[in-house]
């Protein structure tokens, strides 16, 4: 039998380092600090702004009709006005740049770029069995993107994802989990020489993305060298039962709700230290009482009243969902403090004003981290404050030396 | 705008054609410096200059050839004003003949010849690797079955594109996702036991609904009527689709309970699972009262159950109630035949064609080696032997799998890993599977590569098959290309024929125009059911055939481009003629019938299905739809509004119209002067509603009858009229119109503005390369050329292929 030293065999001999989920090693540690975690939700119509925004900055704002919805959480968390993504536009496609901050995603020539969540998985790799989880209520996609701004496919399944993360396999099921994972490390491997076989054959201009390719592979090689190692670790178990998949495609809050149980449970067990969560708009009419109209057309109210009533039902309906899931994280205790404190989570949406797709004064929530919470920091509604401000200081309390990410021009002022 | 003098044009193309040496970014710098620059200082340099540069563009300085090449978006924005009138702005003497002369002459000459010529020595088309549409296609074309597209790597859209590589970016699982596709087709379809299938055509009885009893009736000799376009519908005894690929339905049904024919879909899926996740196929129509067999061939996904459902007719019979007490139309089913595809399948017969029958069925056990010592051996064949029979299929293969001749080099490399596997005693089967899953995880399978230059023999033949059927070349193709004969101009134009003739070609116009005109989003929104109530999915599904058969019709009978906006007749079937107000026609099918004189409609641009696109579900939006007209219909791009402004929030209470909150928004001289390029064809276009039926009022929401439960409304309309609507304008070249007719009129005199917008966004779709200001003297060629015969679609696309543009990369 020939031997030659393949990449595969390298990587299996470097021995990429792969940290124990922090419960295992620090179990017998005499006070654990809990890790440090980040959640990041995007609902796509927007939220209704006058409902939304209170009318005062500072600690003393009183609290917006929408507010009013998280009375009980107030001091865990902070809402934002007049901020956005410069220079975005591009009416729905925005969705894709929510967390990427890539600019005018409808131009000739537009090419996404990373999304927060990415780097700060990246930050923690190999610390979980899961390096990010990304979610979508439903199979059209998420909002990751990849280092060369390649969309990250999402998963929806909130039963298939927990018996990924809690169900243990039978003997024969790991097996046949090695052997795929072997399998896509081989054919991954060829591909990756293809690749590097191409590179003196291609002009300059198509380097870069051959690169960007490439580097998909590698990542993609890692990332299942890491997976064999995870398949002879025992999942956590938890108490829960299995959740169902909602069926109901319409019933978008009542899927993100499934999801939040599972980011809760996710992050409790310490299997996930990022997450998202993209909670698609529908052309659909959702299950709630007194709404007739679908979820799209609402949100191109016009300013008819009877549409913005409508439109009201669905968005308290959203907030309650929001508020049952911060209030669960805060819940869970852990360490010295709660699930919330240790976890950073930011609400919002990609359009501000949805009626006419507009992309500036966003809504904006960010809860728990440790964060001093509980004001609405106001930026000019008018020129607004870079949303990546938000997103370095954040990057930056996950434990992340950056200083700028986007279109940043700095951390998030009054964030203490 | 972006039409100036045609002499001019003429003149440069004449002389770029007899000047060989390329001109290069330094000289177009020099002449900017000597010619062009003095005008810049005299004539721009008050707002364009050192001290002022208004909208952020600095025109009058020197310009170094680097900074020429790096932003020539400037230059042909202000060859645009310039050419116009529109610069210097109203109060400003206008520029001397002679100087705009001088400003036109360098933009379109010296700098678009530097820049054509970077082109040409780097490219203009990029790495990218194949869409989603495009590996799918691909793989069943070679393989016979569709994979699951799940794992595959996501599509982005640039300019509605999917074909260009700023929308293709490959993330880590999307490369594992083909390496999953190409191990489920050695591990579940190549070489594994052969299955008896005793018969290949199965027959399902119809079943009454799972509903409730009576919620379908119940007829003699197993005859079952449904009433409700939903799943309680069409029910079959079916055990679902064994082998994925094409199949054959006939299916035993008529209209019941109705004087005209019934339309029903063929919906398919999980239809065991609750809720039923199941997408309609097809739409066929049962004749009224006559049993009839009607047939139809569809791709069906394995195990994938079968609905037959009657389309836009409502749901007649709500649950708990009786089908008995229905007197509307049904759709009644006795039985569906299902003739399944070969098996094993294409796959499989396919790539081990050149294997004797005993090797072919000795490899179909995974544990079969070389050699006659022991069990599990075949030992007709010796080593050299078998590695000759692999050669034969990987040269096959590989040509197909990679679209060229594999090199000899790499038939060695290929050929020593048999050799090695051989040695090792691997079995017979993963020696030659693993050979087929190196050739899928290969980039040139995956991805589009092409050289510097001219296009390859091989490279076109890829770029031609990719662009007519959106999928991978066919033996025949290869073959000219293997030749070396496709770039001969005739043949090229007679495989472009013949890939336009055949049935693949469908995949072209639906991908195509899901791209040039947005009807990818035609199900983004949902007309608004109390406003507009008329809207069903029987208008939505014909106004989709309408539109490919228009763009079909026109391609295959090579009719004008003026089409687009003025034909004299119209495709419709009964749904659309009721739509567009003509009588007489019945049935599915679509059929010419003339324009009735006076009509607003007439064209791609007043279809439901692009006024659908180009609406919300509530309003409609003159800005979007202008814009619409000029960037998908004549190729004009409109740039992004600048960043920050406060988008326009329709009202529709009813105070205003949209129309005049937009008129003190473009009251803005730095707005209007791009507003009123597009506007006026959105205000011509508001005569129609989001469903795209004529108007001449607003809907207005009627909240007293809206208040009132459902059967205290008797009928009445929920919608009052509300505000009149103006269609009226001044086009960008300054001509007035009343309305769409006599816009249309305007338009209809310059084919010439039509064969530019679909050269145009044509050459973005074939060459998967965006088109833009470095291409307008390559499009202009184009729109040349196809003026010879009156503007033509079929002639235009064939100046696209013949041109450089085309066959170089």
């Amino acid at each position: 039998m020939q031997y030659s030293i393949n990449r595969r065999h390298f990587l299996r001999t470097s021995g990429a380092v792969l940290a124990l989920p922090w419960l295992e090693s620090l179990a017998g540690a005499a006070e654990p600090t809990p890790p440090r975690r980040m959640v990041s939700v995007c609902t796509a119509f927007g939220l209704y702004g006058p409902s939304l925004f209170p009318s005062t900055a500072g600690r003393d704002y009183s609290p917006s009709e929408y507010l009013k919805i998280l009375a009980e959480l107030r001091g865990d968390y902070t809402i934002f006005s007049g901020i956005s993504h410069p220079d975005i536009g591009g009416d729905h496609a925005s969705e894709a740049c929510f967390l990427t901050a890539a600019k005018q995603p409808r131009r000739p020539g537009f090419r996404n770029t990373v999304s927060m969540d990415f780097l700060a998985a990246r930050h923690v790799a190999g610390a979980t069995r899961i390096p990010l989880l990304s979610l979508s209520t439903d199979d059209a996609g998420g909002l990751t993107h990849s280092q060369s701004g390649a969309p990250i496919r999402a998963d929806w399944s909130p039963s298939k994802l927990y018996a990924r993360m809690f169900l243990a396999g039978k003997a024969t099921e790991v097996e046949a989990e090695l052997q795929r994972l072997k399998n896509g490390q081989s054919i991954l491997d060829r591909m990756q020489d293809r690749f590097d076989a191409l590179t003196p054959r291609l002009s300059h201009r198509d380097q870069q993305q051959l690169a960007d390719y490439t580097e998909a592979v590698r990542e993609m090689e890692k990332q299942l060298h890491a997976g064999e190692q995870w398949v002879h670790r025992p999942k956590p178990t938890v108490d829960e039962p299995p959740p169902q998949d909602n069926p109901d495609k319409s019933d978008f809050i009542g899927r993100s709700k499934l999801m939040f149980q599972l980011i809760r449970l996710a992050l409790q067990t310490d299997s996930t230290r990022v997450c998202s969560l993209f909670i698609r708009g529908m052309d659909l009419t959702p299950p709630i009482e007194g709404v007739k109209e679908n979820h799209h057309g609402l949100s191109h109210h016009g300013r008819n009243p009877a549409k913005l009533a409508e439109l009201k039902l669905v968005e308290q309906a959203e907030m309650q969902a929001f508020r049952e899931f911060l209030v669960d994280l805060r819940q869970t205790s852990e360490g010295a403090g709660s699930l919330l404190d240790h976890t950073q989570v930011l609400i919002g949406s990609n359009l501000g004003d949805a009626s006419g797709h507009g992309t500036t004064n966003l809504p904006i929530i960010l809860a728990g981290g440790g964060w001093k919470h509980g004001q609405h920091i106001a930026g000019d509604t008018k020129n607004n404050t870079p949303l990546c401000n938000l997103f370095v200081s954040m990057m930056q309390r996950f434990g992340m030396e950056i200083d700028a990410f986007g279109s940043s021009s700095g951390t998030m002022n009054g964030l203490g | 705008m972006a039409f100036p003098s045609n002499l001019v044009r003429m003149l440069l193309i004449a002389i770029a054609a007899f000047v060989p040496s390329p001109v290069t970014a330094g000289d177009a710098a020099q002449s900017f410096q000597t010619d062009v620059l003095p005008i810049l200082q005299r004539r721009c340099a008050e707002c364009h200059g050192d001290d002022v540069q208004e909208a952020g563009i600095h025109l009058a300085k020197s310009h170094t050839a680097e900074e020429l090449a790096a932003a020539p978006h400037t230059w042909f924005r202000a060859l645009d004003q310039v050419a116009a009138g529109n610069m210097p702005p109203d109060g400003e003497p206008p520029l001397s003949t002679a100087e705009q002369a001088t400003i036109v002459g360098w933009i379109e000459g010296d700098l678009t010849d530097s820049l054509v010529a970077r082109q040409r020595r780097d490219g203009r088309s990029k790495f990218r690797r194949l869409s989603r549409a495009e590996y799918l296609n691909t793989f069943e074309d070679l393989f016979g079955y569709r994979p699951n597209p799940d794992p595959l790597p996501a599509d982005g859209r640039v300019d509605g594109y999917t074909k260009v590589s700023d929308a293709l970016s490959l993330s880590s699982e999307g490369a594992y996702g083909y390496s999953q596709v190409a191990r489920e087709l050695v591990d579940r379809w190549v070489l594994r036991p052969t299955p008896k299938l005793d018969n290949t055509i199965t027959r399902a009885e119809a079943m009454e609904s799972g509903q409730s009893k009576g919620h379908s009736l119940v007829l003699d000799d197993g005859w079952i009527v449904s009433f409700n376009t939903d799943d309680t519908s069409g029910r079959l005894k079916y055990g679902g689709v064994r082998t994925p690929g094409v199949h054959k339905l006939r299916m035993h049904v008529y209209a019941y309970q109705s004087d005209e024919p019934l339309l029903f879909g063929v919906y398919a899926g999980k239809t065991l699972s609750y809720p039923q996740e199941i997408e309609l196929l097809d739409v066929l129509e049962a004749p009224a009262g006559k049993p009839t067999v009607v047939e139809t061939e569809l791709y069906l996904k394995e195990r994938a159950g079968i609905r037959l459902i009657p389309f836009g007719i409502g749901v007649q019979v709500p649950k708990n109630s009786q089908a008995s007490e229905c007197r509307g139309p049904g759709l009644a089913v006795q039985w569906m035949e299902v003739e399944e595809p070969a098996r094993p399948i294409r796959a499989d017969q396919w790539l081990t064609a050149d294997l004797p029958e005993d090797l072919r069925a000795a490899m179909r056990n995974p544990r079969v080696r070389l050699g006659d010592k022991g069990s599990y051996r075949y030992g007709s064949l010796t080593e050299d032997e078998f590695v000759d029979l692999m050669g034969t299929t990987l040269t096959r293969v590989g040509a197909r799998v990679l679209r060229r001749d594999l090199t000899a080099a790499e038939m060695t490399e290929l050929l020593s890993e048999v050799r090695q596997g051989l040695q090792q005693d691997q079995p017979l089967q993963q020696v030659f599977l693993e050979r087929v899953t190196d050739l899928l995880a290969s980039p040139e399978f995956f991805c589009v590569i092409e050289s510097p230059g001219e296009l390859s023999e091989f490279e076109l033949a890829a770029r031609l098959s990719y662009f007519l059927w959106n999928s991978t070349p066919d033996e025949q193709l290869l073959q000219v290309a293997r030749a070396g004969k496709l770039r001969d101009p005739a043949v090229l134009r007679a495989q472009t024929d013949r890939l336009l003739d055949d049935p693949r070609s469908d995949r072209f116009v639906e991908d195509f125009l899901d791209q040039w005109l947005d009807l990818h989003a035609i199900d983004d929104t949902t007309p608004d059911s109390q406003l507009y109530p008329e809207y069903d999915d029987v208008l939505k599904f014909s106004s989709l055939q309408e539109t490919r058969a228009t763009f079909r019709r026109m391609l295959r009978e090579n009719r004008s481009v003026g089409e687009f906006i003025a034909p004299r007749q119209l495709l419709v079937n009964a749904r659309l003629a009721e739509h567009y107000g003509v009588e007489g026609v019945s049935g599915a099918e679509l059929r010419p019938v003339n324009v009735p004189p006076g009509s607003p409609f007439g064209g791609l641009w007043t279809q439901p299905a692009i006024l659908k696109v180009t609406a919300d579900g509530s309003s409609t939006s003159p800005v979007k739809r202008g814009v619409w007209v000029s960037e998908r219909l004549l190729g004009v791009p409109i740039s992004p509004p600048p960043p920050n402004i406060e988008p326009i929030n329709p009202d529709t209470r009813g105070a205003t119209t949209l129309r005049e909150q937009l008129a003190l928004h473009s009251a803005h001289r730095s707005c209007s002067g791009c507003h009123k390029q597009f506007d006026p064809f959105g205000f011509a276009l508001e005569n129609f509603d989001v469903m795209g039926q004529y108007r001449e009022h607003y809907r207005l929401l009627d909240a007293e009858v809206a208040a009132l439960p459902a059967h205290r409304r008797q009928g009445a309309p929920l919608w009052l009229s509300g505000l009149a609507v103006d269609g009226s304008g001044v086009t960008p070249e300054g001509e007035s119109f009343a309305d769409i007719v006599e816009l249309r009129e305007h338009l209809v005199r310059h084919p010439e503005k039509l064969a530019w917008g679909v050269a145009w966004h044509l050459a973005t779709y074939a060459t998967g390369a965006v088109t833009d200001d470095i291409d307008r003297r390559a499009v202009q060629a184009i729109v040349d050329a196809s003026a010879e015969d009156g503007y033509r679609l079929r002639s235009t696309l064939h100046a696209l292929v013949q041109s450089e543009l085309f066959r170089w990369k």
